[in-house]
This record gives C-alpha cells, structure tokens and sequence, in this order.
C-alpha cells in the first residue's frame, strides 16, 4: 500500500510539477477538489475571493503616498515591485513545493506553506494564503481543521491537491493583479 | 480670379479705407465699395475691434496686402520704406500667416505669391510686384483717405488683424516665420503668381481679396467670413509658430513637433492633432471658446468635411486626429477663403459676387451672435476662475476660523488647567504640559492661517523684539527671526519638511547615532545649532520659528500665570519648573530658528508618529489641525504676548488680518494675558535662557524640528499638522509644545498634504532609527523596508538569522524587526538568543503569522521584547516602532539630557518590561500615567513658580483670567460657562486627567501604556537630577505621553468623528493640562465647531467633556 500510496503521490506530484510551469490554474489530473481547477479567467467575483482588497489598499497607499512625494516616479512603482516580487517568489515556492512534494519531505512543505503565506498573507491574497497554512498543517500531519492528525501519505496526498488548487488561487490573483497594473498604467 | 475682377470685394479696404480707392485702381467698381462700405458692420461678427478697420473683418486678405505693403516697402520706395520692418513687427501675425504662404516673398518680393494664390484667379490684375508698390504709393497718393497710404493701411490692417484674430500670437518676427516656413513654398507658390498675382496683391489684388469679401460682405458674408479669417489665421498663427505650418506644401515633419492644430499635408487641409490641447488652448485664443464640437459645428456649416487623418509617417490612419478639408480652404490660398461661405446661405466656393450678396446677410448675424457667444463664454470662463479663486478663499478663510476658535478654546482650557493647577496640587502640573501641548496645537493650526497671510512677520516682529529682546541674544534672534519667519517658515515648512527633518533627523540623529548626540554634546549642538538656526529662521524661516516661540512662551505664561494665581506653593515648584519651561521656551525658540534650518527634523519625529498611526492619525491630524489652528492662533497670540501688549497688538494686527484675526481678536484678550505671562516668561526665559538652554537646546531642537516637519505636514494637509503638533508635544514638553505650534502655524499656512507624510515620518524621531530587518521573504522585506522608510528610519535587511547574528555583532541597531522561520539552521528564536548573549538592549521585535499564545511564549522567552503579527499593518508597524523606539527616543534624550543637567540612564530595558507590566496591567499602567502626569504637574508647577519668579506670573494670572474671559466670550461662551467649565477642569483635574491619561495609553495598548509608564518614570528620574533637566523632561514625557494618549485615543477614536473628540482629548491629556485641559479644549472647538476639524472636535466635545471622563474613568 505505502508503495502504491507512494507511486501515487509521485505520479501526483509529477502532475502537478508539469502543470507548475504554466503557473496557471492548470487543472492537474490530480487536482481534487476544490472548485474550477483551471480557471484562470475567473469571474471576477472569485477574484475578490482571492484578494483582500483592505490588505492590498494598504499598499497601494503606499504607491498614493509616493506619488505624492515623487510626482516622476511610476505609478505603482513600489506595489508593483512587490506583487511582482511575490510572483516571482511563489512561483519558486511553488516549485519547491513541488520537489518537495517529490522527496516526500513534509517537513519542507510544512515550512514551504508557512513561508508563502505569510508574504500572500501581506498582500491580501487569502486563499493561496488559506492553502499555504493548510498545506503548512498538513506538513505537520495535523488537520487543524479536523482536529486529527494525519499519516504521511494522506498528508502528502492533501498537499498534493491542496498545491494544485493554491495554485490555480494564485493564477486568478496574478491575473487579477496583472490586469490591475495594465489598467493602471 | 472672378473676386479680383469683380473689384469691388475690397471691403475689407472699404472699410477702413474709402472704397475709392479700390475702385480707381483696380477700377473696381464704386459699387463694390458700396457693398464693402456696406460690409463695415459685419466686423463685428471677426472682432470688435477689427471691425473698425475693415482690415480686421477681412484680416485674410488684408495680410497678404499688407505682407505685400511690407513686402513691397522692403522692396521698393513705395508706401512705406520704413514700414517694411513696421511691417513685420505690426503684422507680425500677418506675416505669420503670410510667412506661411510665402514669408520670404515679402523679402523678395515674393510675399504676395502667398497671397497671390488665391490672387491666381486674379491674374488679371497681374500688376508687376514692382508695381505693387506702387500701387500702395497709388493708393495713398489717391486716396488721402486711407491717410496712412498703403503701409499705413497695410499696418491698420495688420494691427487690426493682428488685434483682432491673432491677438494671441504676439508677432512672430515675419522675417523668421517667412525664412524658415515659408521660403519654400513662397519660392515655388511666387513663381507662378508672383509677377501676376503681385499686381493683383498690390493693387487689384487686394481689390479683388476685397471685392471677393466685399462680395461676401456684401452678401453679408464679409468676404471670407470671419469664421474661416480665424480659422486661416489661427492656422497660419501656428504653423508659424511652430514651423510645421510652412508652407502648403512642407511636410510637418521638420520640426518633429507640431501643435495642436497646423495645415495638413499640403496646405490642403487643416488637422487638429491635439483636440485637447486646441481645445483649451487656441480655441479659446481664436474663437474665444473652447467648445471643439461648436468649432467642428461651424466648420461644417461652412462646408468643411473631416477626412481620415493619414499619418504621414506611417502612413496609418489616426482615429484621435481631426482633419479638415475645403476645397477652397488652402494654406496660403488666401483669397479662396471668400469662397468658402455657409451652407445655409449655399456655401460658395468661388467667389461669387451674386452669391456673396445672398450669403452676406446671413452672414452677418451668425457671426455676431457666435461673436458675442464667445464673448459670453470667456467671460463665463472668467467668472468662473474667479469664484473658484472666491471659494477657496472662502474655504481659507473658514479654515482660519476654525483654528482661531480652536485656539481660543484651548487657551481657555490651558487657563484652567493653570488655574487647576495653582488651586490644585502637583498634579495640576501634570495638565500644564497639557496645555502647552494644546497651545502648541493651536499655534500650530493658527500659524497656518498667520502664514496664509502675511502677518507673521508682523508677528515676528513685534514678538522678537519684545520677548526676544528679553531674552537672551540668541533667542531674541530666533524670536526675530521667528516672526518673521511665520511666512517664511510656513512656506519653507513645505520646503524645509523635507530637508528639515533630514536635518532634524541628524539632530535628532543623535538618538539615531544615539549615542552619538548625547545631552551634553546635544544639548551644545542643539544650542548651537538651535540658535544658529533661530536665526537662519530669522531670516528665512522666522515665521515658523516665530509662532513656535511665541506658542512656546505663551503656553508656559499660561501655566505659569495659573501656578502664581492659585498657589504660591507652586511658585516655588514654578521656579525650576519656569526655569525648565523658559528653557524649554528658550530651546523651542532656538529650535524653531532650527527649524528653518533644522527645523526639519524636529517635525520629521512628529510625523512619524502621526504617520505610524495612520488612520488614527488622520483622526488625529484632522483634531490637530483644528487643534492646530487654536495652536497657531496661541502662538500668535504667544507671539503677541513675547512682543508684549505692544506686540500682541501688532501680531494679534496681523493675525487678525488673517482670517483668523477675530478668533484672534478674543483669543488677543486671551492671548495677551497668555502673551504678558510669555513676555514674562521669556523674560524669565531671558533669565533662564542659559540654564534652559543648556537643558532646552536639544528639546529645543527637537521641537524645532518637530515644528518644520509639522509644517511639512501641515502643508500636506491640516489634520497632518494637527497629528504633528500632538506628535510635538509627544517628543519634548516645551519643545513639543513650541514645536507644534510651529508646525501647526507652517501647517496651516502650508496647506501641502505630501510634505505631511515626510515629514511626519521624520518627525517622528529625534534620530533616524536604524532597523534591521531579518526576514527571508522577499514580500515582507520589500513591505517593512518600505513601511520603515515612511517611517523615517533607516533599514538594513537580512534573509537569515545567521546574518542577523552577525549583523547585530558588527553594527547597532535601534530595533530589530525578525522573523521567526528562516529555515532549518536557525529561527528568529535561536537567532534572538545569540543576539541577547551580547545584546540585551536591542529591542528584537518577532514578526511572524504564528502569533498562538504558546508561539508568543516562546519568543518572549527567547528574548524578544515584542511580536508583530503578520500580516501586519503599516499602522501596526508603527505602533511597534513608536513603542520601542520611543523608549529608544527617550533613552537618547535622556542621554542628551542626562549629560547635560544630571545623567540619567536610558531604561530601555526597564521601558520595555514596563511596557509590558503595563501591558498586563492597564491598572498599573494608569497609575504610572496618573505618577506621571502627577510628576508632569508637578514639573508644570514648577515652570509655572519660575515663571512667578519672572514676574509674569503675576501678571500672568491676571492676564490669564482676563484672558480666560475673553476666550470664552469669543467663543460665544458666557463668563458664567465658561466658569463652570474652569471649575469643571478644576474637578476632573487631576485624577481625570490622570485616568484619561492611563486609559489612553491603556486604551492604545501596550505600546502606550509602556510609553505613559516610561515617561513617568523617566519623568520621575529627571526631576530628582535636576529641576530644570527634570523639568524638561517631564514635560517631554509629558508630551510623548500626551503623544501617546494622543496616539491612542486617536487610534480609539479612528471609527469616526467621536474618536476625532477623544484624540483631542487625548491630546489635552496629552498636554498635561488634564481632563479639565480637555474639556476646556473641546469647549473651545465646539464653539470653532464651525471649522470641519473644529465641528468634529467641538460636536464631541459637547459630549465630549463627560465622554471624555467616563473614558478616562472607564479606561
């Protein structure tokens, strides 16, 4: 069974590895659960889900704030070299998630979600921010939701679907963002 | 050619010239002229003024002619010699447009070529270019009438066409216009019409242009219609302009840029590439309108089409430009402009004599009315910028109010605080610097106003003299400069925020260096400097400094007269306490002249505090520039009280001549008590002056600094001044207070939002903050080390804690922000734990999302002072900031300090532990504040005694009972109110003050509650050392706690208007001035209720006393 478990898993992570280069929501055959996998065009209303926009106003006010002080500067300069930065940072998370997922390593992914939602957590982007402390529990064999402690392979299985699904999160909000930033310029 | 022939289409040369003349030479026909005399009325459609002269009616055609007289001028004898170059200079606008069609012919003859173009349907006049000159000779020498012969017409013409249509173009030297744009196309148009059309031009070519008008005028139509004149003119104008013009031919794309508007490719049409731009720009210059679709309305009734715009570089076609295209509308195609008439008339493209009779009348109406609608809409236009200038002004002027009101009521409430305190015990003591911190504000938010006007060199002066004057050199000078500085300062608070607070930041760099400035060394930069600056302040910014000083003084007169009225016990607390006030006066003063130069910095720390609060500090800015506004109005009335009567007058003159100036005027009566007791006070502080400014110096220079960066701020926006000015009186007592005033006045006169978050954030600290930042993620190093630098600290990052480690082995940081997970090596924990083995002073403050009571265990445990949560807010950043780094802030002063009068020891350790009792215990905490602000009040005690010692105190209290009076008459309050309201304060006293003071920094959290029971204690230390340095420093702590239950009450307050009332309590609570402090503020702004700031404050402080007290009593 562990090694069926663990074929799975590796199949699974492979999936996901494959979809990663896309970044987008691209619904790896494993995706489980949550919702439309690959939608990346989401309605807007899921956008909103994703993004707390009290949490990102707070940045963009920094963008107002330097505008003020900096009539030449870009625009969004300062948000945008941030949202720009977490994309570059979650997307190598998301890659180590997916090596890590490979090396079975729940410890790393444990670590790995507490680290990306923390910085999604900064820019409001709550639902990768959601996953990533899931994906962090899980890494620790808890379900803190359930209350139960989970075996390593259903952790990695969770996690497994849980990276799929954070995934296609974070494609709705970098789109989202992207879109803000094109209109804004 | 018809027009030509027809001859009597000169009615453009009727008109100002007898038709006469057109008719004998080109033998036109009388009748024309009939017509063209005939014409005459319709220049009023073109221009007024042109009409006069026909030339301006027919200003197209007239150019050419008169191009051609200049041409011609140049050329031979004829008409003009002179006038050739009068010419070019009078028609400059005609030659613009000439130059265009062929600028360069007018040198070589060849102008009327341009013209002549159209002339070519006029061949039959060819009369030699030579000839042309002669026919002006002709004309003049035959016509008397037309006295100024053919130059002189040509000029009349060109004048009136100039006037008339091109009036907005002032006249391009012809010569240059014609060389560059038009040689070309002149070279190539003059060939073919040169020797042909100039005869026409000369002489029948102008009489053919005018019969074509005079057909058209005629008709009604006015030749070319005034209309398509424009149009041509305006077009030509530009091209000359800006070269593209050129002649028809000539690619725009010479000079790469084009304007708004030009001949198209060709000169066959015309393109509008900037809609906007031609909009807003050279419609209204042209057809005094700038109304595009009436303009594109009217080229259609004249039968002009829009074809697609093709761009001539890359051949594409452009939706966004707009071109033009007639048949008979051509650069330099001057004379196919008559043919060009309203479809409703049935446009004729040639000219037709018949049609133009038909057209004519027609004509003349629509362009009279068009004429006259765009006159109507300039002066719309006009009237408008007037109201908007009105409203604003209107909108200053309320702003004034609201702060002379405002000003009004806290030196009512500073009364009774005073009045509390000499009836009451120490604690009263507590409320003085309360009430210096209000008076601060309402320097502050007066200033603003004063700067608006110009009355704060008036102020300065006055102010200098008198309580400059008493005092020492120094400060007379920093006084003077003050004064006049009030402008200056507030227009350098925009200007120098920024700087200032660097400088600040280097003054108070001290704390950043830290060690770096310590009192002694600080308190003889900061005297030095302070003085220095006072009196670069008195030349530049002396406003500033001025209202700063003059709010400085007044505060400690009010405290001051209080103390002697009610007790003599406290007179002999007053003594060091005076001594410590005056110094703290002297300081201010010193350092609102710093401001100027250093001034900068102090408001930098101020800002940084309102800014870390972010919306509690728009709460607080908005109750602080109400706040400030009274604080501006005090410090005037400071100013008043440093000049003496005399100078109040004088300042309370020129505040009053601010909007302000009836606020002023009761706030004078208060203000001239206060003034008497600041004039005391300085005199004391003349006294003292040394002593404090040993002390004084750096509190001095903070509140200097605080000042500039309250100007900054208040620049940026009025609330921001407030919030700075409560940030003043957080940093220093005296010089918080003197320096919130400052800020407030350059506020208030500023006006400017972006300097307020500089220099909030600089004035936030004494000394730039170094931060390191250990945090692996990317997102959060950005966002803190943003958050940080708005913040006016200065911040290094780590991704691991092993840097960390080593980073904090090599450098020394104010505060270190970590994160907990860094990975498998290390964690914030372990890294915190090496780090406090060499380092146990540092604050290390955790950032992490695990923020679980057992995580938080641990990492208090590990040696942590603080967690910061992530996410966390800019807001939250700052608090951490402000609650670790105040006690930074206040451990370097009291290096500074300490040095200075007594060494006192930096507690940072102790602060943070007490913060964090306190924290635990919001009991404690308030009866730390309540020992605090009872050892404030003691300390105001004693400045009020010292200021007894001067003599003001006294007077003071007279002054300040009458003063009293006066504030609450002015506010509309009756004596007997405005007892209740002193009795009231009285009451609440003390223990209120205490208990508002408590629960703001209990409220707040523990960030307050630490900073409230670290600045007792500190307060507590101090005085033992020395009255005077003890003083000080209670008043700073008093301030910073005033600061800080400012901060905090701002922060409770933030869900709305109610919260903008307890930030102002808290502000008074702040002050020191205590509840009563407080409840006399609130009164006073719900009398300036009129004022936004005011009306919030004031609406709370209806219930605001009470509510305040039940906080106070609930916190």
């Amino acid at each position: 069974m562990s090694d069926i478990k663990h074929q799975d898993a590796s199949s699974l992570s492979k999936a996901t590895s494959d979809t990663k280069p896309t970044a987008s929501s691209s619904t790896s055959p494993e995706s489980k659960p949550i919702d439309k996998k690959e939608e990346e065009d989401e309605d807007p209303e899921s956008q909103e889900d994703v993004i707390d926009m009290e949490t990102f106003q707070q940045i963009m006010d920094m963008d107002e704030e330097d505008d003020a002080d900096e009539e030449d500067g870009e625009k969004h300069a300062f948000s945008k070299g941030i949202v720009w930065g977490y994309f570059e940072q979650a997307e190598a998370t998301f890659q180590e998630m997916e090596d890590a997922i490979v090396a079975k390593d729940l410890n790393k992914l444990s670590s790995l979600g507490h680290f990306l939602k923390g910085s999604s957590a900064a820019l409001g982007i709550i639902k990768v921010q959601a996953s990533c402390e899931k994906m962090q529990h899980y890494g620790n064999k808890r379900d803190e939701e359930a209350g139960i402690s989970l075996e390593p392979t259903e952790a990695l299985k969770r996690i497994q679907d849980l990276l799929t699904a954070c995934k296609k999160d974070y494609q709705v909000a970098k789109k989202w963002m992207e879109n803000l930033y094109e209109e804004d310029k | 050619m018809s027009r030509i022939p027809s001859g009597p289409p000169y009615p453009h040369q009727l008109a100002p010239q007898p038709p006469s003349f057109y008719v004998p030479h080109p033998g036109s026909q009388p009748i024309p002229s009939g017509l063209q005399q005939g014409l005459p009325p319709p220049p009023p459609l073109g221009g007024g003024s042109g009409y006069p002269s026909d030339p301006n009616v027919y200003p197209f055609e007239r150019h050419p002619p008169p191009l051609n007289n200049g041409g011609w001028n140049a050329h031979g004898p004829g008409p003009g010699p002179g006038p050739p170059q009068g010419m070019q200079m009078e028609y400059p606008n005609v030659t613009s447009s000439s130059s265009a069609a062929g600028p360069s012919n007018s040198r070589a003859n060849d102008p009327y070529q341009a013209y002549t173009q159209p002339m070519r349907s006029s061949p039959n006049q060819p009369v030699p270019p030579r000839q042309q000159p002669i026919h002006h000779a002709n004309w003049s020498s035959v016509h008397p009438t037309a006295n100024p012969p053919p130059t002189g017409r040509g000029g009349v013409k060109l004048e009136d066409l100039v006037s008339a249509s091109d009036r907005r173009i002032p006249p391009l030297p012809p010569s240059t216009h014609i060389q560059t744009a038009a040689p070309v196309s002149n070279i190539s148009s003059v060939p073919s019409s040169d020797n042909i059309k100039r005869p026409a031009t000369g002489g029948g070519g102008e009489g053919s242009k005018h019969d074509a008008n005079a057909a058209g005028g005629g008709g009604g139509q006015q030749g070319p219609s005034e209309f398509i004149k424009k149009l041509y003119k305006m077009l030509e104008d530009e091209s000359a302009a800006f070269g593209k013009g050129k002649a028809p031919g000539q690619p725009r794309g010479q000079n790469g840029r084009r304007g708004s508007v030009g001949w198209g490719k060709g000169g066959l049409s015309f393109v509008v590439w900037d809609m906007n731009d031609f909009t807003t720009k050279v419609l209204p210059q042209t057809f005094r309108h700038s109304n595009f679709s009436s303009f594109v309305r009217q080229l259609n009734k004249y039968g002009f089409s829009k074809i697609k715009h093709v761009d001539e570089e890359s051949g594409t076609i452009k939706e966004n430009v707009w071109e033009f295209q007639h048949p008979s509308f051509q650069a330099g195609g001057k004379s196919d402009l008559e043919n060009i008439k309203r479809k409703t008339v049935a446009p004729r493209k040639t000219a037709g004599g018949d049609g133009d009779d038909t057209s004519p009348k027609a004509f003349g109406p629509t362009g009279e009315d068009s004429s006259r609608i765009n006159v109507m809409e300039n002066r719309v236009v006009s009237l408008e910028g007037k109201l908007e200038r009105a409203l604003d002004e209107v909108r200053d002027a309320r702003a004034r109010e609201a702060g002379i009101m405002g000003v009004l009521k806290e030196v009512i409430g500073h009364i009774a605080a005073s009045e509390r305190a000499t009836s009451g015990s120490p604690m009263s003591d507590g409320n003085y610097s309360p009430r210096i911190l209000h008076l601060f504000k309402a320097f502050d938010s007066i200033i603003p106003v004063n700067n608006r006007s110009a009355p704060p060199t008036s102020y300065g002066g006055p102010l200098s003299s008198v309580s400059y004057s008493a005092q020492p050199a120094s400060q007379t000078s920093a006084s003077y400069g003050m004064a006049p500085s009030f402008n200056p300062a507030y227009i350098n608070g925009g200007t120098n925020q920024t700087s200032p607070r660097t400088d600040g930041g280097a003054s108070r760099g001290s704390r950043g260096s830290i060690s770096g400035p310590p009192p002694g060394s600080a308190g003889g930069l900061r005297n030095v400097s302070g003085t220095p600056s006072r009196l670069g302040s008195i030349s530049g910014p002396s406003a500033g400094p001025p209202p700063q000083v003059a709010v400085q003084q007044p505060v400690a007169p009010v405290q001051a007269e209080p103390l002697p009225k009610k007790e003599v016990i406290e007179v002999p607390e007053m003594p060091t306490l005076y001594s410590g006030e005056p110094l703290n006066m002297t300081p201010m003063f010193v350092e609102t002249p710093a401001w100027l130069t250093e001034g900068n910095q102090a408001t930098m720390p101020m800002y940084h505090r309102k800014s870390s609060d972010g919306t509690t500090l728009r709460m607080m800015y908005d109750v602080l520039s109400g706040g400030n506004n009274p604080n501006e109005r005090f410090t005037q009335d400071g100013q008043i009280q440093v000049n003496g009567n005399e100078n109040i007058n004088g300042q309370v003159n020129g505040l009053e001549s601010i909007p302000e100036q009836e606020p002023l005027g009761t706030a004078n009566d208060n203000n001239n008590n206060g003034n008497n007791n600041v004039n005391d006070q300085n005199q004391n502080q003349n006294g003292q002056p040394q002593l404090t400014d040993m002390v004084i110096p750096p509190p001095g220079g903070f509140e200097s600094a605080d000042l500039s960066d309250i100007k900054g701020k208040s620049a940026v926006s009025v609330s921001a001044s407030s919030s700075t000015h409560a940030m003043d009186t957080v940093n220093g007592l005296n010089g918080n207070s003197i320096v919130n005033g400052n800020g407030n006045g350059s506020g208030g006169s500023v006006i400017t939002a972006p300097s307020r978050k500089r220099s909030m954030i600089k004035s936030h600290w004494s000394t730039t903050p170094k931060i390191l930042v250990v945090e692996d993620d990317l997102v959060y190093r950005q966002l803190s080390s943003k958050f940080l630098s708005k913040f006016g600290c200065v911040t290094e990052t780590v991704e691991n804690a092993q840097g960390a480690v080593e980073k904090m082995n090599k450098d020394k940081y104010d505060l270190v922000l970590m994160d907990i997970f860094f990975g498998p090596n290390m964690d914030g924990r372990k890294a915190t734990s090496l780090i406090r083995q060499f380092d146990n002073y540092t604050p290390i403050i955790s950032m992490t999302s695990n923020a679980q009571p057992q995580d938080v265990d641990s990492y208090i445990r590990s040696g942590m002072n603080d967690i910061l949560a992530k996410p966390f807010t800019k807001h939250g950043l700052f608090l951490i900031l402000d609650k670790h780094l105040m006690h930074l802030r206040q451990a370097q002063i009291y290096e500074k300090i300490i040095p200075i009068s007594v060494g006192v020891p930096p507690l940072s350790d102790q602060h943070v532990q007490e913060a964090l009792a306190i924290s635990a215990a919001t009991l404690q905490g308030q009866g730390t504040a309540g020992l605090l602000m009872g050892n404030l009040n003691g300390l105001n005690g004693i400045g009020e005694s010292s200021g007894d010692v001067n003599d003001g105190t006294g007077e003071v209290e007279g002054e300040n009972e009458v003063a009293l009076r006066n504030p609450l008459a002015g506010s509309g309050w009756s004596d007997e109110t405005y007892q209740l309201v002193l009795q009231q304060f009285l009451q609440t006293g003390v223990m209120p003050d205490v208990n508002t003071l408590a629960n703001g920094s209990i409220g707040t959290g523990i960030i307050f509650g630490d900073s409230s029971g670290f600045n007792p204690n500190l307060n507590r230390n101090k005085r033992p050392i020395d009255a005077i340095s003890g003083e000080e420093w209670d008043g700073q702590d008093r301030l910073s706690g005033a600061g800080m239950e400012g901060m905090n009450d701002a922060q409770q307050s933030q869900a709305g208007l109610l919260g903008s009332v307890p930030i102002l309590g808290g502000v008074g609570m702040g002050m020191g001035v205590g509840m009563g402090m407080v409840n006399g503020i609130t009164i006073g702004f719900l009398p300036s209720s009129s004022s936004s700031t005011a009306n919030v404050s004031g609406s709370n402080a209806d219930d605001g006393r009470e509510a305040k007290r039940q906080r106070g009593l609930v916190g």
